[in-house]
Formats: structure tokens, C-alpha cells, sequence
């Protein structure tokens, strides 16, 4: 079994995130350790980050505190392993991650990526996953809305969705989409695949995402990928 | 030339190879046996042919005097008329060893081997590394029909996600909006047949031959053929061949199973196969046959299967793909396709022709759905795409078939009776979903994005019944004939509805209120100009058509003609959509982003109505379908006004534009929307192609393509042409049924060449009518000298 390590540095957000590093490793069938940066400085902590991730035996790492600049942020661009991040407004999951949301763009790899650690997931953990129709991933076509939904929804349930889950599909930012239906769902964690580049409509949803109230597992993908456009 | 491959002719090219083989009884028994099987044989050399005697056949055997310097080429060409391309042609140029390279011929045969396809990129589909979940996309695009039956291509080995399914046109499981086709056994599964990794499939459109291969190193690959006859409807065959542990029987050596599924309607769809297997070397070989027996109403009968299967044994597979082969030869022959200087286009259209091709069943009805045979997609429902969009094609390439899909509508014309006369009306009204009977299968509900929405097409998209009437009589005029009883009726019924429908004002206008034109983002609106002008088409053709109608009745569709109004205005050359289109809020497509887009689905069905943006083509289509209901020269005012606000959010709109833009002069414009059309389900670009093919967007595509690009059209029993091609194009070359003759056009440079294989009356553009006389003598069209 491998670890989940949880790296503090705030004293303020230490009980949070160690918090979700138990909860992120019942999640994944992890064990759950905390690594306390005794320096201050962002340095140490992305050096401490850096040699955790080389790990074999660690599976994810946890990181506190989001403003931009911050160590985590850093850390989230070039990670090869998840990463949960602990927003600073963040809710404690002391009940464990149950609802899980699983914002999907299309992006194969993304998708693939976010897949491949919701496929790690406790059984009994529900997956609420949610597509937004914004400029990027507006489809080409909608023939007959009589019948186009159920063809479009049920491929698009068989290429993206890991496991059984339940899609929401809306319009608008994603953004503010996604982080509104993370609050509105109550959802006690967010899953985003992305390509690890702070610029671009993933990276604007990472934002956004990270000052928000609920934690975020981010899961690296392929660069350079953008939302697929049908 | 590979050794490990099984061709489809063989050459015996060396001098005095006529006199070796008619010496030999060992060559000479080889040949026959390879004629026997189907395979074709080409002797050059000096000799006469009569020293071989009678062959058995199918496989022809010709010896070619290799004295003539067209000797080789002339081989090549008999070859090719029968389906064989010179990829799949054996050449044998020395005697060393002739003996035993036939032998290996012989023994793939009679082991059961896959056979090979001529893989010319200009002919051929191939996919290749599909991620597993995105093979259902490819079972739609490698679809193969039979008869009125299709078969998706879907793999052989059950891997998660895939969809066999075999569906037949017609045989519905109900008729309530959410019954959709019966979805028959599949029979292409073979089972103990670990997945296959790292595999290429090819589509051979000149042979329609689907052959799969695994490209993993290291391993005895996996291969697999299949096709659907031609020769004998209601078959198909296939063959597999793999490592000796990774394939089982499913039915048994020479045992046979039948399967059937039925529908709550009390039609259904059975599958028979007969196995057999055999090895050579390590490899299993399996070569299964299949027949199918759909029956709408009715249970599908084990005996009818079995008749069909045994004729299929009785041909055997290599006499069956023989045929396959010549079959499909004679087809392109009779329509096809040549653009030489724009492959990826050129291969799209005969994409698009095979496909409409393969659904061409001629007996009885042809009803075609939006998805045709290739997946259960839309409910398998008939809509104005049938009538409007793949009718007019397939009239180009099959006219029996264009003639069974007018008998479809034709027998439902008491169901469009009631259905006029439940909305209140005389006349006929057909509905804008139609299945089994012809009753309304409209769904009341819909999605839209995220959005759940009510689904108004079913009680406003009138125009339908307009188009159902517009397709009748526009396939027995590019036939040339006159229309029938049966087809006068309809047309006389149709008037009779609008009549009943629309009333006229004491001003003697006439205004048509609440409908949904083909734009569909504007969903009750008042006068939409083209359901309106279709209106006025409609009472005009029964009048002119129906003599017999009696002259009060066709009074009172010429006086309704005369006082719907159109929306035109004279002053700026546009046609107003709908009443108080032009007041909604201008915004065009860019805006949003480049199209296509599903504008709806992007900004909300409220937005979108309140905007001036459309889903296709509204006003337009009517410069594509009545060009003389339009104002003339109204064309381009409407194009300019209208195209920058077309989303193509529908995937019939990108052809439809493409057509127009073509017949407009402009003809590179409208090369992207044909090539958008043609890329639909080639690339998925809908994200739906999964659930079945888009073939009112290939009909379409052909539609521009040959009434656009070539411009060819019918008038008044003559051929008339009017070509608009692409400054990339040099030339084009097109073949393709018309005046109840085949028809091949030529243009390139300039000029326009004609052939016929009956005398019939042509003309290019304006100039005078001249006679293409029969036996496809090609005639040069000049223009005209004004």
C-alpha cells in the first residue's frame, strides 16, 4: 500500500489538509502521512514537494494554501503524480471524501487522466460527473434536439465517464460553472484533469477551482491538449 | 508481389504461356481450378484461346496476344471492369515456378484463407490504433448492407462498448416515438477470440470487402473479411483467420443456428450462419455464411432464411466474392466519381456513395431513416432528410431505389389522411417523424444541451408534407416520365391540405401562421418563407400535374398559390425568413466562433430565437430545390444576407450551402462546406457518427456536389449542365443515372463532354439543345454563343 503525504508548512491550514490527506488516502486506498516543512520559504516546500513525488512508494501529495505564487502552485504545473490541493477557505472532510465531482471537458487525455484515478476510488463513493457546453466544447452539430441529446449524452457517457455517475450538462463559463456546482452539489472534492499549463480554458477552471471551498484532486495530462469540440 | 496473399487474377506472363498451358494438364487443370473459384486469369502470349476449351467459371480466362504492346494494360483493364484492381493481380513472369505459386493459390482457397483487397488509397477506408471507445464510430463507418438488411462493423471479439447489431429498413419494433428498429442478432461474433490489439481496417469501397489485419510484430496476425452480397441480397459472408487457440466455432462444423428478435409490432429480424473451419500451418481458418430475412409485420421465417443460406452455399465464398467484386465494378461504373486533382474529396464522395449505395433496395418500399442501417441513432425515423436530402441523390445513382422510397411514402398516404384530419384539415398531411405506419413518432420532448426542452417539430414543421410532394415528382422528372396515378393522388392531397390549412384573406392574401421552417432556432413563427414557397410549389404541381382534379379544385389550389405570400422584396432582393425576422437582433455566426456550431446549444434556445442567427439554410433552400419558385437572380442577395448568420448547427446545412454557394459562382467558398459535409462522420465531427451515419448529409454532399459543382439539372426531359468548379480542379468526371439512361460528364478545361448510353437531349447553360446519341459516344457540349 502505498502513501499519501500531506505537506504543511502554515500552522493555519495544517488541520485541513492533513484532514483531506486521510481523506484522500481512504479514497484512494492509501496510507496517510504528514510531512511537516520545518523551514519557512517556498523553496523548501517545493523541494520537499519535489522529493516526495520521486517517491515510488508515494502516490499523491497534498498541498496547502493557493494564492498564486505559492509553493503548491509551482508543484501542480509539474507534478507527474496527483495532487490534492487544500483551497485556504476550504471545509475540512472529516467524514471522508463521498461526493466526488467530475467536471469533463472531452479532452481524451484529460478525461483518461481524471479517469484513470476515479477508477481508484472507493466503491461506494458517488461520482457526479458534469459537462458545460461553453465556446470550446460546443459541438459542431445538434440535429433534432428530439433525439440529438440521447445520441450525443450516450456517447459521451461511453468515451468520458469511468464508472457509473450520474452527467449534468450546462452551459456557460466553465469556471464559474464548475465551481458553482461544486457548492451546489455538495460535493466534498473536485476532480479536475488538465494540462498542467497555467494559461488556457482548463487552466482558468484550476483557478477559479483553487479559490473556491472544496478541495481539488488535480491529475496531470497530456500538454498542450485542449477541451475537445466534439 | 507477397506470396502470402490471396489474389483475385493471376497472369501468366511469358511467351508461349497460351501453348504451356493448353499443353500442360497439370497448368491447364490449375486454371481451371482457379476459374472455378472465381479467380481471374490472364494468358499472354501467342496462341488461341480455344486450345484451352470451356472454363468453368466465374472466373473468366482470357489469352491476350503479347504481341500487342496494349496486351499487359488491356489485361489489367478486363480485371479492373470486374472489380479486381492490379493490387490484388498475381503476375507470374517466368515459368520457373508457375506450378506451384497456383498450388498456393489453390490451397489458400481450399483452406479458407482471407482474402486480400487492392489497397488504392483512392478507394479505400482505413482506421487505424481506434482508442477502444471510439470504435463504435467505426462500426458505424464500416457498416456493409444487403438487400434491405445491414450489418454495423462492429469486431469479431466481444471487447466492452461494442454495438453488433443488424437492422433491416422498415421493421420497426413499434410505432411509438421511442420504438426504434429491431435490432437482429448479430452474426459476425466468433467467440473464444481474445481481444485484438493493434489492428488496421480497411473499407474497400470498389469491392465492398471490410478486411481487418493485426499489425502487432511477433505474431501469426489476426485477419478477417467480411462482406454483404450483392449477388445474392440477404447474405453476407465472412472469413478469420488467427493463431490455432484463439478462435472456436460458434456454430459447429457445417452446423447451421437461427436466430431471431422481434418487435412489439410483430415484425423481426433473423440472422442463419453455417460455419466451417479448417487450418493451415498454425492458423485457424473460419469462413461462415449468413442470410437474413426481415419482415415488418410479421416473424421472420426460419425457411426463407435457410433458402437464402443454401443458395449461398451453393455459390461457396470465393464464387460469392467474385461476384461481389464484378457486382460492385458495374456499379461504379454506372455512377462514380473522378476528381483527380482533390483525393481526400474524391474518396469522401464515393464514401458517401457506397454508403447511399448499399441501402439501395429496389423491391417494395425503401424506408430510410436518418441513420440508415448504421446504428439505432434517431429512432431509425424517416424524416423530410429522406425525401429532401438522400431521394434526390439516390435518383442519380438508383433510380429503383429512389422509385421504393417514393412507394414508402405513397403507401402511407392514408395514415397522412387521418393525420390531416385529426389537425382539423382535408387533404393529406404527412407527419415529420414517420416509422412502421405513418402515424406521427414525433417525441414531445427533447434535450438541448443541458436543457430539457418540449419538442414543437412534430406539430409545426409542416413543410414536410410539401416536400414529400416535391420529392415525388422530382425523381419521375429527372427520370424523364410522367408521374403515376398513385403519385397524382399524393400530390393532389397535399394540395388539398394546404387549402383546407391556409386561409385567404379578404385582402386575397394568404398567410400561413405558427409553423417551424428548416431553421429550427425559430420555432413559431408566422409566413416562413419557405415553407410558404414550398406551399406555393406544392398547389402549382398538382394543378399542372393533375389535370383531372377538376377545375374547381384546381381553381382553388391556383388561387391559394397565387395569395400566400413570400417575404420578398423586390427593392433589396431578400427573402424576409419569417414575419418580423429582420427586427431580431443581428447577429451573426461570428460572433460566437467558426462554424459549424450548435449555436442553440452554446447561448440557449431563448437567445438564439430572439437573434437573427439560424441553424441551416432556410431561404436558401428553396434556391436549391425550386430555383424557378425563386425571384430571379434573388440568389445572391440572399446569400449574402443569410450565410454569414448560418451556424450549420445541423449537420444537412453545410451541403446545402455548399450547392447554392457552387450555383452562386462560387465555387471555392463553397469547396469547405462540401468538404465539412463529406468529413462528417470520416472525422466524427458531430460526436454522434456512433450512433449511425448521417446520410441526409451525404445525400447532401452528392447533391452539391453534382447539381452544385457539376450543375447538372433536368428541365423539361433535358439534361442541362452548368458547371462551377474550383480553381483547384482541372477536371471531374461523373457518371451517374438520369432520363432512365446512364450518363457520364466530363469537365475540365472548359469543356463540358456528355456520354450516354441511351439517345437522350442535352444542353449546356443557355445554349441550344443538342441529341447525345446512345452507346456512350461522347458528345462536347458548346456554350452558348450569347
Amino acid at each position: 500500500m502505498n502513501d499519501v503525504v500531506t505537506i504543511v508548512e502554515a500552522p493555519q491550514s495544517r488541520q485541513v489538509a492533513m484532514d483531506v490527506g486521510a481523506a484522500g488516502a481512504r479514497l484512494l486506498g492509501c496510507r496517510s502521512r504528514t510531512v511537516t516543512v520545518g523551514v519557512r520559504g517556498s523553496d523548501a516546500v517545493v523541494e520537499v514537494a519535489r522529493a516526495t513525488l520521486a517517491d515510488p512508494h508515494v502516490d499523491a501529495l497534498v498541498l496547502a494554501g493557493t494564492p498564486e505564487g505559492a509553493p503548491s502552485w509551482r508543484i501542480i504545473t509539474e507534478a507527474t503524480k496527483p495532487v490534492f490541493v487544500v483551497p485556504t477557505g476550504s471545509r475540512s472532510p472529516s467524514g471522508g471524501f463521498r461526493r466526488v465531482l467530475l467536471p469533463l471537458d472531452g479532452g481524451p487525455a484529460a478525461t483518461a487522466a481524471a479517469a484513470a484515478v476515479v477508477r481508484r476510488m472507493a466503491p461506494d463513493t458517488v461520482i457526479l460527473a458534469t459537462h458545460v457546453f461553453s465556446e470550446g466544447t460546443v459541438p459542431a452539430f445538434w440535429d433534432q434536439a428530439a433525439h440529438a441529446g440521447v445520441a450525443w449524452g450516450k456517447e459521451f457517457v461511453a468515451r468520458n465517464l469511468p464508472a457509473a455517475a450520474d452527467l449534468r450538462l450546462c452551459r456557460g463559463d466553465p469556471a464559474a460553472e464548475v465551481v458553482a456546482q461544486a457548492d451546489e452539489c455538495g460535493a466534498d472534492l473536485l476532480v479536475l484533469g488538465w494540462a498542467q499549463q497555467l494559461t488556457g480554458s482548463r487552466a482558468k477552471v484550476v483557478r477559479r477551482a483553487l479559490a473556491g471551498r472544496v478541495p481539488v484532486l488535480l491529475v496531470g495530462a497530456v500538454a498542450g491538449e485542449q477541451p475537445g469540440r466534439s | 508481389m507477397r506470396a502470402d496473399r490471396t489474389y483475385g487474377a493471376v497472369v501468366l506472363a511469358w511467351a508461349g504461356a497460351v501453348g504451356a498451358v493448353a499443353g500442360s494438364d497439370d497448368l491447364l487443370a490449375r486454371v481451371r481450378s482457379l476459374s472455378a473459384r472465381g479467380v481471374h486469369v490472364g494468358i499472354l502470349g501467342r496462341g488461341a484461346a480455344r486450345q484451352l476449351g470451356t472454363m468453368p467459371g466465374p472466373g473468366q480466362v482470357w489469352c491476350v496476344d503479347d504481341t500487342l504492346p496494349v496486351a499487359r494494360p488491356e489485361l489489367f483493364r478486363r480485371f479492373h471492369d470486374l472489380g479486381v484492381g492490379p493490387d490484388l493481380v498475381l503476375v507470374l513472369e517466368g515459368p520457373d515456378s508457375p506450378l506451384e505459386m497456383l498450388d498456393d493459390q489453390l490451397r489458400r482457397s481450399g483452406r479458407l484463407r482471407v482474402p486480400d483487397i487492392d489497397r488504392d488509397p483512392r478507394w479505400v477506408v482505413q482506421r487505424q490504433g481506434q482508442a477502444a471507445n471510439r470504435r463504435r464510430v467505426d462500426e458505424a463507418l464500416f457498416t456493409l448492407c444487403s438487400g434491405y438488411v445491414g450489418t454495423r462493423g462492429a469486431v469479431e471479439e466481444q471487447v466492452p462498448g461494442r454495438e453488433a447489431m443488424v437492422l433491416a429498413a422498415g421493421v420497426y419494433a413499434g410505432d411509438r416515438p421511442e420504438d426504434g428498429l429491431v435490432v437482429g442478432p448479430s452474426w459476425t461474433d466468433v467467440s473464444s477470440l481474445s481481444p485484438v490489439e493493434q489492428d488496421v481496417r480497411w473499407l474497400d469501397l470498389r469491392s465492398g470487402v471490410l478486411v481487418r489485419e493485426q499489425v502487432a510484430a511477433g505474431t501469426r496476425p489476426f485477419r478477417s473479411a467480411r462482406f454483404a452480397s450483392l449477388a445474392l441480397p440477404g447474405s453476407a459472408a465472412m472469413r478469420v483467420e488467427a493463431p490455432a487457440d484463439q478462435v472456436r466455432s460458434v456454430a459447429g462444423e457445417g452446423g447451421e443456428v437461427w436466430r431471431w428478435c422481434e418487435g412489439a409490432a410483430g415484425g423481426g429480424v433473423g440472422v442463419m450462419i453455417r460455419d466451417c473451419t479448417s487450418t493451415d500451418d498454425d492458423l485457424h481458418t473460419h469462413e461462415r455464411l449468413a442470410a437474413f430475412v426481415g419482415e415488418p409485420s410479421s416473424v421472420p421465417r426460419r425457411a426463407d432464411a435457410e433458402e437464402h443460406l443454401g443458395a449461398a452455399a451453393r455459390q461457396g465464398f470465393d464464387r460469392l466474392l467474385s461476384a461481389q467484386r464484378r457486382e460492385w465494378a458495374e456499379r461504379w461504373a454506372t455512377a462514380g466519381v473522378s476528381v483527380p486533382d482533390d483525393p481526400e474529396l474524391e474518396l469522401g464522395l464515393r464514401f458517401l456513395l457506397f454508403h447511399l449505395w448499399s441501402l439501395s433496395d429496389g423491391h417494395g418500399e425503401l424506408a430510410v431513416g436518418a441513420r440508415g442501417l448504421s446504428g439505432s441513432g434517431y429512432a431509425g425515423h424517416v424524416f423530410w432528410d429522406a425525401d429532401v436530402f438522400v431521394l434526390p441523390a439516390m435518383m442519380t445513382i438508383a433510380p429503383a431505389a429512389a422509385a421504393a422510397m417514393v412507394r414508402y411514402r405513397l403507401s402511407r398516404l392514408p395514415a397522412a389522411r387521418a393525420h390531416a384530419e385529426a389537425h382539423g384539415c382535408h387533404g393529406a398531411r404527412f407527419p415529420w417523424e414517420s416509422a412502421l405506419t405513418g402515424d406521427d413518432v414525433t417525441p414531445r420532448h427533447g434535450q438541448l444541451g443541458g436543457e430539457e426542452v418540449p419538442i414543437f417539430t412534430g406539430l409545426r414543421e409542416e413543410h414536410v408534407t410539401a416536400d414529400v410532394a416535391w420529392a415525388v415528382v422530382r425523381q419521375a422528372r429527372w427520370a424523364g416520365r410522367d408521374l403515376s396515378a398513385q403519385e397524382r393522388r399524393l400530390l393532389a392531397a397535399t394540395a388539398d391540405y394546404w387549402v383546407s390549412r391556409i386561409p385567404v384573406g379578404a385582402d386575397r392574401r394568404a398567410h400561413l401562421r405558427g409553423v417551424i421552417g428548416p431553421d429550427e432556432y425559430h420555432e413559431d413563427v408566422d409566413d416562413n418563407a419557405f415553407t410558404n414557397v414550398m406551399v406555393r410549389w406544392n398547389l402549382r404541381a398538382a394543378a399542372a400535374e393533375v389535370p383531372r382534379a377538376g377545375q374547381a379544385r384546381r381553381r382553388r389550389w391556383l388561387d391559394l398559390a397565387d395569395a400566400i405570400v413570400d417575404g420578398y422584396d423586390e427593392e433589396t432582393g431578400r427573402y424576409e425568413q419569417f414575419q418580423g425576422y429582420f427586427a431580431l437582433e443581428p447577429l451573426t455566426v461570428g460572433d460566437l466562433g467558426p462554424p459549424p456550431l450548435a449555436a442553440d446549444v452554446l447561448i440557449g434556445r431563448r437567445r438564439v430565437a430572439r437573434s437573427q442567427l439560424i441553424k441551416q439554410a432556410d431561404v436558401l433552400m428553396l434556391h436549391m430545390m425550386v430555383p424557378g419558385e425563386v425571384a430571379p437572380g434573388s440568389l445572391q442577395a440572399n446569400l449574402d444576407h443569410y450565410l454569414p448568420r448560418t451556424a450549420h448547427g445541423s449537420s444537412l446545412s453545410p451541403a446545402v450551402n455548399a450547392l447554392v454557394l457552387a450555383r452562386g459562382g462560387h465555387p471555392d467558398q463553397a469547396r469547405a462546406l462540401l468538404r465539412t459535409a463529406l468529413r462528417i462522420d470520416l472525422d466524427d465531427l458531430a460526436a454522434t457518427t456512433a450512433g449511425g451515419l448521417h446520410l441526409g448529409a451525404m445525400g447532401g454532399a452528392w447533391q452539391a456536389f453534382l447539381f452544385g459543382f457539376v450543375g447538372v439539372e433536368v428541365v423539361d426531359a433535358v439534361l442541362c449542365i452548368d458547371p462551377h468548379l474550383p480553381a483547384s480542379w482541372r477536371e471531374v468526371e461523373v457518371a451517374f443515372r438520369c432520363l432512365s439512361s446512364d450518363v457520364r460528364v466530363r469537365v475540365g478545361e472548359g469543356v463540358v463532354t456528355v456520354s450516354s448510353r441511351c439517345p437522350i437531349r442535352a444542353r449546356r447553360g443557355t445554349a441550344p439543345v443538342v441529341e447525345i446519341p446512345g452507346g456512350h459516344r461522347p458528345r462536347r457540349l458548346e456554350r452558348s454563343r450569347g
